[in-house]
C-alpha cells in the first residue's frame, strides 16, 4: 500500500490505509530526505510520547512532537547545506558537521562501522515511521471520534468505495481524471472517509477545467491563510457572537472556544480579511464547519475559498443580498415548472420560497438536515455549483408534495417544511439525490434570471414614471397652493379696502348732507337780503348764482317766499353738485 | 385551535439581541442561551386572550444581521405589531433603533402597533443604555416601551400582551381594518363566513366601525 508522500497538499492526514512496518526500512530512501546521520534526531524527539495516549491533551502533544520533529529534520536537511544558519543552533547539526569534517581529516571509516551507522540510521528511521504512523493514528481518532461523526446520507453501496480508491490512487498517480468517470462516481455518492480527499480532487478538476475566476477587486486574493490570521478583522465581534450559535449541538463545536469553534473562527476570520467587502455573513459559519469537520483549518479556508470565488457562492452573502433574491425568485419559477400544483398550493398560502429556502441556500442545507446529507450536498455543489442546491431543494420538494398539499395554513406548512421535511429516511434520501441528478434545469436558471432582471427593470421603470408623474402633480399642486393663497391675500387686502371705502363713504354722505343744509340756508338767507335790504343790497359775484339758479328753477307764483326756499334745492341741479363736492372732498382726503 | 383574531408580529432589532430567546420565552415559557443561529426566517405562535377573546399570535422572528434587511423588509408586510429589540448592555444596539424604526415605518402600514424593547434587563451591572433613555426613544418616536429579560422571563408576557391590547384597541376604535389582510390581522374561522378562504371578508358582528372599501 502505497503511502501518503504523492498525494497533493492536504490530503496527507486522512489516509489510514496501514502499511506494514517491515515495509518502512526498505521504503525509507523514497520516504524521507533525510540522511542517514540526521535520523539521530528520532529518537530524542519520539522519546516523550506516549504509544497509548488517551486524553486528547496527549493526542494532541503527540501530534505537536512529531510535528517538531519534521520541523527538525527539515532544518537539518537545511543544515546540510552550507550557508545554513540553523547549523550553529543545532548541537545536532553541529555534529555532523564536525563529523563530517572529521571525516574529511580522518581516513575512511571502515566497513564495519558505515554497517553500523546505516544499521543505526535506519532504526531510527523505522521509529520515525512508527512515530509517524501514530500520528496518523491519533489525527485520525481525533477526526472519527470528534469531527467525522455522522451516518452517510443516503449510504453508498459497498463497490463505490473500491471505485472511488481507484480514481483516488489514479489521481495520485497523476493520470487524467475523466469527467463522466467523475461525476458518475459523485452521483452513486461519496464514503465518508474519502470524502476529504475526493473534494480536493473535485477542487482540483474543477481548476483544471474552468477558468481562474476574476479576483482582481480581492485585494487578498493571494495572500496565504497563515498571514491572514495573523491579522484583526473588523468583523470579530459578530463572528464571535455567532460561535456559539453555529451546529450548537455538535460535539465538535459545542464547547465554547473549544478547538472547533476556534478553527471556525480562524477560518471566518480569514474570510473576513481576504474579502472585506463580503466580511462575515451568517450562514457561512454552517458551511466553513461542515468542511471543518472533513478537513484541518487551512484546507477547509481553502475549500470554503474555492466555493465562494470559483464556484461564485459569494455573491448570494454579500451585504445587499439581491443575489440571493435573483435565486429565490429562480428558483420559484423552478417549482411553478416543474410542480405547479404544489406551486399554486404553497402561493395560495403565502408560503414563499424566501420564507423557507433562504437557509437552504445560506448554510447549503447544514442549519436544518443531517449533516451526512449536507455533506452530499457539498459533494455535489463542488461538481456542479450553486446549481446542486436548485436540484436538491427541487427534489425535496417533489418528494413531500403530497404531504405539503394536505396541510392548509401557512404556519403548518412552514412548520412541517423545517422539522418534518428534514426527518428523512434513508431511503428518501436516496429519492432525493437520485430525482435532484436527473434534473436539467441550467438553461431554466439562465432565462429566468434574465426575467428577473427584465422584470426588475420595468418594476423599477413603473415607479419612477408614476414618481415623476407624482412629482409633476405635486409641484403644480404647490403652484396652485401658493396661487390661492396668493389670491386669498388680494381678497383679504380688497374687501379691507371696501369696508374703509364704505365707512368714508357714510361719512362723506352725512357731510354732504351737512353742507346741503348750510348751503340752502345760505341761499336763503342770500334772498332773504336781496329782497329784503331797502336799497337793493348788491349781492357779490359769487353768490350772485344763487338768485339766478333760484330765479331759473323758481317755480312762478309764491317762489319768493323764503318758506319755499328749499324748494331751490329740490332741482335737478343738486346731485350733480353733491357729486362735485363729493369728489372735490374725496381728493382732499387723499 | 379556533381564535377570534389572530394577529401577525414582526421582532425586529441587532443580531444578537435576544429576539429569539424572546420569542421562545413567549411561546414555550423557558430560556435556551444556546440555539441556532436564525437564517432568514423563524416562526412561533400563541394564543392569548384579550376583553374574553381568543386571539393568536403569530409571530415571525428576523435575523438581525444587517445583510438581512433587504429580507426582511419583505417581511414587515400585513404584520400588525412589531417589537423592536436592543440590547440595554450593548449601545450601539440601540444607535441603531432609528434605522430600524425607519425600516418598519417605510415598510410596514401605518397603524402598526411598535413596541420598543430594552432586552437582557437581568445583566443589570453590565448595563450600557439606561431605562430613560429607551423611554425618551419611545416616546419621541410615539411608541410603547418596556424592559424584558427572555433570561428571567420579565416582562416578557406583558410585552407581547400589551402589543395585542393595543391593536385590539385600535380594532375597536376602528382605526384597523380587519377586512383588510394587509394590516396584519385575520379573522378566526368561526368569525369568518361560511365561504372557503373566507379569511379576507366577512366582518365582525359590527364591533368596530373601519368599513369595508
Amino acid at each position: 500500500m502505497g503511502h501518503v508522500e504523492d498525494v497533493p497538499t492536504g490530503v496527507t492526514s486522512i489516509c489510514n490505509d496501514n502499511y506494514e512496518p517491515d515495509r518502512c526500512g526498505a521504503a525509507l530512501p523514497g520516504l524521507t530526505p533525510t540522511p542517514a546521520p540526521t535520523a539521530a534526531t528520532a529518537p530524542s524527539a519520539t522519546r516523550p510520547s506516549k504509544p497509548k495516549p488517551t486524553p486528547r491533551r496527549a493526542m494532541r502533544q503527540v501530534i505537536k512532537y512529531s510535528g517538531k520533529l519534521k520541523e527538525t529534520l527539515v532544518h537539518e536537511v537545511q543544515g546540510l547545506r552550507p550557508s545554513s544558519k540553523h547549523r550553529e543552533k543545532s548541537p545536532l547539526v553541529a555534529r555532523t558537521s564536525s563529523d563530517a569534517a572529521a571525516t574529511a581529516a580522518q581516513p575512511r571509516r571502515s566497513r564495519e562501522e558505515l554497517r553500523q551507522l546505516w544499521k543505526k540510521a535506519i532504526n531510527q528511521q523505522v521509529l520515525l515511521n512508527r512515530m509517524e504512523r501514530e500520528n496518523e493514528r491519533i489525527t485520525e481518532r481525533v477526526r472519527s471520534g470528534e469531527r467525522v461523526m455522522y451516518a452517510e446520507m443516503p449510504p453508498c453501496a459497498g463497490d463505490v468505495k473500491s471505485e472511488w480508491r481507484q480514481l483516488l490512487d489514479s489521481w495520485r498517480a497523476g493520470r487524467k481524471v475523466h469527467v463522466d468517470d467523475l461525476q458518475e462516481l459523485v452521483f452513486r455518492g461519496v464514503p465518508i472517509r474519502l470524502r476529504p480527499e475526493v473534494w480536493q480532487l473535485l477542487v482540483f478538476h474543477h481548476r483544471l477545467h474552468h477558468p481562474a475566476p476574476s479576483v482582481s477587486h480581492v485585494d487578498n486574493y493571494d495572500t496565504s491563510y497563515l498571514q491572514l490570521i495573523r491579522q484583526l478583522t473588523s468583523f470579530q465581534r459578530e463572528i464571535l457572537t455567532d460561535l456559539g450559535r453555529t451546529f450548537p449541538q455538535h460535539p465538535y463545536f459545542r464547547s465554547p472556544f473549544g478547538s472547533g469553534q476556534l478553527e471556525l473562527f480562524n477560518v471566518l476570520k480569514a474570510v473576513s480579511l481576504l474579502d472585506p467587502e463580503l466580511g462575515y455573513c451568517q450562514g457561512l459559519g454552517f458551511i466553513a464547519g461542515i468542511l471543518l469537520l472533513h478537513a484541518p483549518e487551512e484546507e477547509s479556508y481553502e475549500l470554503l475559498k474555492h466555493m465562494l470565488f470559483p464556484l461564485e457562492l459569494r455573491k448570494q452573502f454579500m451585504p445587499d443580498m439581491s443575489p440571493l433574491q435573483i435565486q429565490m425568485y429562480q428558483f420559484s419559477r423552478l417549482v411553478h415548472d416543474h410542480h405547479s400544483d404544489l406551486y399554486a398550493h404553497l402561493e395560495k398560502y403565502e408560503v414563499s420560497p424566501m420564507l423557507y429556502a433562504t437557509p437552504w441556500f445560506l448554510t447549503l442545507f447544514s442549519s436544518q438536515y443531517p449533516i451526512g446529507f449536507s455533506a452530499r450536498v457539498f459533494d455535489l455543489i463542488l461538481l456542479l455549483g450553486l446549481e446542486a442546491v436548485f436540484k436538491v431543494s427541487l427534489a425535496l420538494l417533489d418528494i413531500h408534495q403530497e404531504q405539503l398539499k394536505n396541510l392548509t395554513g401557512m404556519e403548518d406548512i412552514m412548520e412541517y417544511i423545517k422539522t418534518e421535511m428534514p426527518r428523512l429516511s434513508q431511503t428518501s434520501a436516496q429519492q432525493v439525490f437520485r430525482k435532484a441528478v436527473e434534473l436539467d434545469i441550467s438553461r431554466q436558471l439562465l432565462s429566468y434570471e434574465v426575467e428577473y432582471h427584465v422584470l426588475q427593470e420595468e418594476v423599477l421603470a413603473s415607479p419612477s414614471h408614476a414618481d415623476s408623474d407624482l412629482n409633476k402633480l405635486g409641484a403644480m399642486n404647490q403652484n396652485l397652493k401658493r396661487q390661492v393663497m396668493e389670491l386669498l391675500h388680494q381678497l383679504q387686502t380688497s374687501s379691507d379696502q371696501i369696508k374703509t371705502l364704505t365707512e368714508r363713504n357714510k361719512t362723506l354722505e352725512s357731510r354732504v348732507s351737512q353742507l346741503s343744509s348750510e348751503r340752502s340756508d345760505l341761499v336763503t338767507f342770500v334772498r332773504y337780503l336781496s329782497l329784503h335790504t331797502p336799497d337793493r343790497l348788491e349781492v357779490p359775484a359769487p353768490f350772485r348764482r344763487f338768485l339766478d339758479d333760484g330765479a331759473a328753477s323758481e317755480p312762478a307764483g309764491d317762489a319768493r317766499d323764503p318758506l319755499n326756499c328749499a324748494l331751490f334745492e329740490a332741482g335737478p341741479s343738486r346731485p350733480r353738485r353733491e357729486r362735485a363736492l363729493s369728489r372735490s372732498k374725496t381728493v382732499d382726503c387723499e | 385551535m379556533s381564535y377570534a383574531y389572530l394577529f401577525k408580529y414582526i421582532i425586529i432589532g441587532d443580531t444578537g439581541v435576544g429576539k429569539s430567546c424572546l420569542l421562545l420565552q413567549f411561546t414555550d415559557k423557558r430560556f435556551q442561551p444556546v440555539h441556532d443561529l436564525t437564517i432568514g426566517v423563524e416562526f412561533g405562535a400563541r394564543m392569548i386572550t384579550i376583553d374574553g377573546k381568543q386571539v393568536k399570535l403569530q409571530i415571525w422572528d428576523t435575523a438581525g444581521q444587517e445583510a438581512f434587511r433587504s429580507i426582511t423588509r419583505s417581511y414587515y408586510r400585513g404584520a400588525a405589531g412589531a417589537l423592536l429589540v436592543y440590547d440595554i448592555t450593548r449601545r450601539d444596539t440601540f444607535n441603531h433603533l432609528t434605522t430600524w424604526l425607519e425600516d418598519a415605518r417605510q415598510h410596514s402600514n401605518s397603524n402598526m402597533v411598535i413596541m420598543l424593547i430594552g432586552n437582557k434587563s437581568d445583566l443589570e451591572s453590565r448595563r450600557d443604555v439606561k431605562r430613560e433613555e429607551g423611554e425618551a426613544f419611545a416616546r419621541e418616536h410615539g411608541l410603547i416601551f418596556m424592559e424584558t429579560s427572555a433570561k428571567t422571563a420579565a416582562n416578557v408576557e406583558e410585552a407581547f400582551i400589551n402589543t395585542a391590547k393595543e391593536i385590539y384597541e385600535k380594532i375597536q376604535e376602528g382605526v384597523f381594518d380587519i377586512n383588510n389582510e394587509a394590516n396584519g390581522i385575520k379573522l378566526g374561522p368561526q368569525h369568518s363566513p361560511a365561504a372557503a378562504g373566507g379569511m379576507a371578508a366577512g366582518g365582525l358582528g359590527g364591533s368596530q366601525g373601519g368599513g369595508c372599501c
